[in-house]
């Protein structure tokens, strides 16, 4: 059963979150990704740290139910093992090994379940005087040491005592001799989790010790890589000196191509910092030509590239080019080829080679990558939800974010720099269509009972049916729609012209036969757009075009008859109905309210703003004026913007919505009333409005400073005088005008109600 | 005989008085509050101390020791939870010093102590728990971090915060700092007490260096902070050496502790006043540094010190190591302390 009212509210919420692309939010940008990754082998980390506790739980029940045999069963194993308590006969398993006087094992489990164990499992413990006074009397024949782990002939147990030892003395600072245990018993251990935590504590010696380019590549071979850690030019020359092909150093160089990026992107650079990321990148550079000079490598490829991941990240990026070509030619691993191509799709949309020898050179990588992040059907469970860019690696991700830069930097900015924003939209549209955006909705009949206001429903006249639909996750937010939203209406139509094509070049034709090719969804874009800018011919004329079986599948179509923007926020709290203005003839009206019919209206009142009969004109101008602001506000939102929530913000509003002319026109016409009016009732409502309108220009000035914690100060203060400065407006044009005042119903909301009210 | 005599006396007494008198009022010196001592630190994994060590504390009145319990510093496993590690714990291998006041003293690298939220608490239960069992009973706890000014909110909040969690476990206890030369012209740490470290006090990893350790000349460049620097301040001077090893391009190899035999010329070169050119069979060759500081060098910059500081400052010296100790002469040794 749904909640209605609050499972709206929470969709609202959220669909706002995700439509509004513009908002203030936190959002993953395509600059932050890598352009390096050769997925080997941080992978395999991410399996690891994968796995469950409930996995080495498994895995440990398994190894001690067969070793005893499975005498004893899987449960009463792990009753003992888990219980925290030293061997005794209380327990099956332990008194299976007591019975077999398994000293060993025994020991073993005395070392591991006793209190001696509380110092190992906290790097940070040590026993005080009280801990050792209350520790048994077997405490002392816990003692592990190396001699312990000679003394096993059991294989599999020598293994386990040897991650106990090496683990107490890589917390004890025993470096020496972790290094030692591994030397003698972990590196003989097959690959397993046994395998992996002792090399962990092997390599985190090696690095402790000094032995950094050992510890690199133990490191790397058990996919776990700290970037900073190694951010050593001679680390890495060191393991290639030692050993030219050592599989690792594909990873090592791949975690230091993504340490010096995240050096690049970093904040707030100081001098220091980049003249040390600068010296990085040149030592970089001579000990990969060093390497590829001497020809003892076998993927020169991945030098190769990994140099022209440098000069990009640098913002050399015709360098970078010429350097990916050759890398593209040289020898190379599967990964470092792959990886080749994904920077050479990247840095060939970067060119600044103009005309048709730009796509014509783009085409054929940008069409296998394209392919290959749809093939990956990322976007079907994500889409271009934000949260799915952050902190996500592995190589699907890794095709989806170069895809992202590719198209999100590197062409558009390249469109935009010749002044095509149109052809922007059509390679935003691929892009989007390639992450797997939707454009159709599930309509769903309203249930029996439900209410339809609270449910955002919509009803078919026809029918009387009410329906709802799930939300679009995707189709008013994604990349191209907010592109397309924000565009200028000039660059809409050309795209709708280049839609209504086959396509010239293979690029046309490639981008139209993987773009969205609605006409609808274009013309009722275009309409608002139109709309906003109170072009009412032109929105009519596009919104006339768009049929109302679409009109039902849009995300806002539920939401139209529930903000009606003739009715004063300030004065009624009904925020909803027909757009039934008594001055209007009621034919104008439609039965639900639609952004054609608000257009239609609107279009009839500006006629009226210029009427002959006074009470007509004031009325029409009021009306019009009410209408003007609240088109961009909570009150009638659904008109101009496609989501409208707590995250929205003044200063989005104004460039997205054009709220700054529709206010200007709006207190312009409230202005002229209370100048030119002799209808007392409809000056004091311009009074009211006037002062409303007043409000957003100030949260405006707020809004633009307010991630400026200096600015904030400095503007917050001003913002206290310009309401201050606004009531005293109203009060002085209440003054002036007759001298008389303002009905008490109007004062009471005004200066109490809306006050608290107030959005 | 007598007038001699008389003389004497009158300007022995003259001369006491005067001493009596420069030593109560020094040159103001904020550090006169602090008990007066001689120190040493103590700075390895191990406390084993040799018969040479031994007579060292007994025959200079040492009475106060700076142990390194352990030190802090980021953990290399950026995902475990403990975002820092205590590293390198202190082993008891030998009883403590009898009449030896012990502060034990961490050192915290400044990688770990940006997040010095995630272990203070631990931090302090730790100390606690390594005097607890080592029947040590602390007055002061000191702690040893190379901070500037992007670290310094940091170090400083991290003193702040441990203090009640060092009270909860020693009644009154003081918290003391080491203060590195440059740390001298930043704000001063919030601590009862500083040490300043007159040592490391160049670039090891610089061939130009002439001596990293202790050059006279870094040390005049921040006297002039010394008299306004508003905490007690004790002065810990080094006593050790060591060889800084280049390649032959002049960049910088490791440090080590070879017992060189300079003398060697067939082998050694002397390329500067403490650097040579170590050629070896089948390897490319080597510049080694050769860095000691001479009890000359130490007594100038401790008159330095005690000039513009005071001259009541205490003197704790770096670090309790026959090995070292043994390249200066017993006067020597005592003359630091005076």
């Amino acid at each position: 059963m749904r909640l209605p009212i609050f499972t709206v509210s929470i969709i609202l919420l959220f669909s706002t979150c995700r439509v509004m692309a513009c908002a203030g939010y936190v959002r993953m940008e395509p600059s932050e990704h890598y352009i390096f990754y050769l997925g080997y082998p941080e992978d395999k980390y991410t399996e690891w740290k994968a796995r469950t506790d409930k996995d080495f739980r498994a895995e440990n029940i398994d190894f001690w139910h067969k070793y005893v045999n499975k005498k004893v069963s899987a449960k009463e194993v792990e009753e003992a093992i888990y219980s925290g308590q030293q061997p005794s006969s209380k327990f099956r398993f332990f008194d299976y090994l007591i019975n077999n006087n398994d000293t060993l094992a025994l020991k073993y489990w005395n070392i591991v379940n006793g209190p001696e164990n509380d110092w190992y499992s906290s790097a940070w413990y040590y026993p005080t005087s009280e801990d050792m006074a209350n520790a048994p009397s077997s405490f002392a024949s816990n003692k592990l040491n190396i001699n312990t782990i000679a003394q096993c002939s059991d294989k599999d147990l020598r293994s386990r005592f040897a991650l106990q030892l090496m683990r107490r003395a890589f917390r004890t600072g025993n470096h020496k001799l972790c290094i030692e245990v591994w030397d003698k018993y972990g590196a003989s251990i097959p690959e397993s989790a046994l395998s992996t935590q002792c090399k962990s504590y092997y390599a985190g010696s090696l690095l402790y010790t000094g032995r950094k380019a050992e510890s690199a590549v133990a490191f790397a071979e058990i996919g776990y890589f700290e970037k900073w850690l190694h951010y050593d030019i001679e680390v890495l020359r060191q393991v290639y000196n030692d050993q030219p092909n050592c599989p690792s150093l594909e990873f090592i160089v791949q975690q230091i191509v993504n340490a010096h990026f995240d050096k690049c992107m970093a904040r707030d650079r100081g001098m220091a910092d980049q003249v040390m990321t600068m010296k990085k990148k040149s030592e970089f550079d001579a000990l990969a030509n060093e390497v590829l000079a001497d020809g003892k490598t076998n993927n020169p490829a991945l030098w190769k590239s990994a140099q022209a991941a440098m000069e990009y990240i640098s913002g050399n990026k015709s360098i970078a080019l010429k350097l990916i070509k050759e890398a593209s030619k040289m020898k190379g691993s599967d990964a470092v080829k792959e990886n080749v191509r994904l920077m050479r799709t990247v840095l060939l949309a970067a060119d600044n080679t103009t005309g048709a020898a730009y796509e014509k050179a783009l085409l054929p990588d940008l069409k296998w990558l394209a392919e290959k992040v749809a093939s990956e059907k990322y976007g079907s469970y994500c889409g271009e939800s934000w949260m799915c860019y952050e902190n996500i690696e592995g190589l699907p991700q890794y095709h989806m974010k170069v895809f992202r830069r590719t198209v999100l930097i590197e062409i558009v900015s390249h469109f935009e720099k010749l002044g095509q924003p149109e052809r922007c939209l059509a390679y935003l549209n691929m892009y989007s269509e390639a992450l797997g955006n939707k454009h159709t909705v599930e309509i769903k009949p309203l249930p029996k009972d439900a209410d339809p206001i609270a449910w955002g429903a919509v009803m078919d006249i026809s029918s009387g049916q009410y329906y709802y639909h799930e939300d679009n996750r995707t189709d008013y937010g994604s990349r191209f729609f907010v592109y397309a939203d924000t565009a200028r209406p000039e660059t809409l139509k050309k795209y709708i012209a280049f839609i209504n094509t086959k396509g010239k070049s293979d690029m046309d034709k490639f981008l139209l036969s993987n773009g969205y090719k609605d006409v609808d969804f274009c013309n009722e874009l275009l309409g608002t757009k139109y709309l906003r800018l109170a072009q009412w011919d032109s929105a009519i004329a596009y919104l006339s075009k768009v049929p109302e079986k679409f009109l039902m599948t849009q995300n806002i179509a539920g939401y139209l008859s529930q903000h009606n923007p003739f009715r004063e926020e300030w004065i009624t709290n009904n925020k909803q109905g027909r757009y039934d203005l008594p001055i209007l003839p009621a034919e104008l009206y439609t039965e639900e309210p639609t952004k054609l019919n608000f257009c239609r209206i609107m279009k009839q009142l500006q006629d009226y703003t210029k009427a002959s009969d006074a009470t007509t004109r004031d009325n029409a101008r009021y009306a019009y004026a009410v209408a003007m602001y609240q088109m961009t506000q909570f009150q009638g939102w659904p008109l101009t913007m496609y989501s409208y929530g707590v995250v929205n913000d003044i200063s989005d509003l104004y460039y997205y919505a054009g709220m700054k002319q529709t206010h200007t026109t709006a207190r312009q016409l409230a202005e002229n009333i209370i100048s030119t009016s002799t209808d007392r009732s409809v000056i004091d409502k311009a009074f009211l409005l006037e002062y409303v309108l007043l409000r957003p220009e100030a949260d405006y000035i707020f809004n633009i400073y307010k991630y400026d914690w200096e600015q904030w100060k400095i503007v917050e203060k001003k913002r206290e005088v310009y309401y201050a400065l606004c009531t005293k407006a109203l009060f002085k044009l209440w003054s002036t005008h007759n001298k008389r005042s303002i009905s008490e119903d109007y004062v009471y909301t005004t200066f109490c109600d809306t006050e608290q009210d107030y959005r | 005989m007598t007038g001699i005599s008389l003389k004497k006396t009158v300007a022995a007494l003259l001369m006491l008085f005067g001493v009596i008198a420069f030593t109560r009022c020094g040159n103001g010196s904020p550090d006169a509050s602090v008990q007066p001592f001689r120190g040493v630190y103590f700075w390895q994994t191990t406390y084993k101390t040799d018969s040479a060590e031994r007579e060292f504390l007994v025959e200079n009145g040492v009475n106060k020791m700076y142990l390194r319990f352990f030190d802090v510093d980021a953990n290399p496993d950026t995902l475990s939870l403990d975002k820092c590690l205590p590293v390198a714990t202190i082993d008891f291998a030998d009883t403590l010093p009898r009449g030896v006041e012990i502060v034990p003293t961490v050192f915290i690298t400044p990688k770990a102590i940006v997040h010095h939220r995630d272990f203070g608490k631990n931090l302090a239960r730790r100390i606690y728990a390594i005097c607890d069992l080592n029947h040590i009973s602390p007055a002061e706890v000191q702690f040893d971090c190379d901070w500037t000014p992007s670290t310094r909110d940091s170090y400083f909040d991290f003193l702040k915060e441990i203090r009640p969690s060092l009270e909860s476990y020693f009644e009154g206890i003081r918290i003391s700092s080491t203060i590195r030369l440059h740390q001298l012209q930043q704000p001063v740490p919030p601590v009862d007490e500083g040490v300043l470290m007159c040592y490391n006090t160049g670039n090891f990893k610089d061939f130009a260096t002439k001596n990293s350790i202790l050059d006279v000349s870094d040390v005049e460049l921040y006297c002039k902070y010394l008299k306004n620097y508003s905490l007690p301040l004790s002065f810990a001077l080094p006593l050790y050496s060591w060889n800084v090893e280049f390649d032959h391009n002049k960049k910088f190899l490791r440090l080590s502790n070879c017992e060189y035999d300079f003398s060697d010329t067939a082998a050694f070169v002397a390329v500067g006043n403490n650097t040579y050119l170590y050629k070896h069979d089948g390897e490319p060759d080597i510049y080694i540094r050769y860095e000691s500081v001479s009890a000359a060098t130490i007594a100038k910059v401790k008159s330095l010190l005690r000039k513009h500081r005071g001259y009541d400052s205490n003197i704790i010296l770096y670090h309790l190591d026959s090995q070292q100790i043994k390249k200066y002469s017993k006067d020597e040794i005592a003359d630091f302390y005076r």
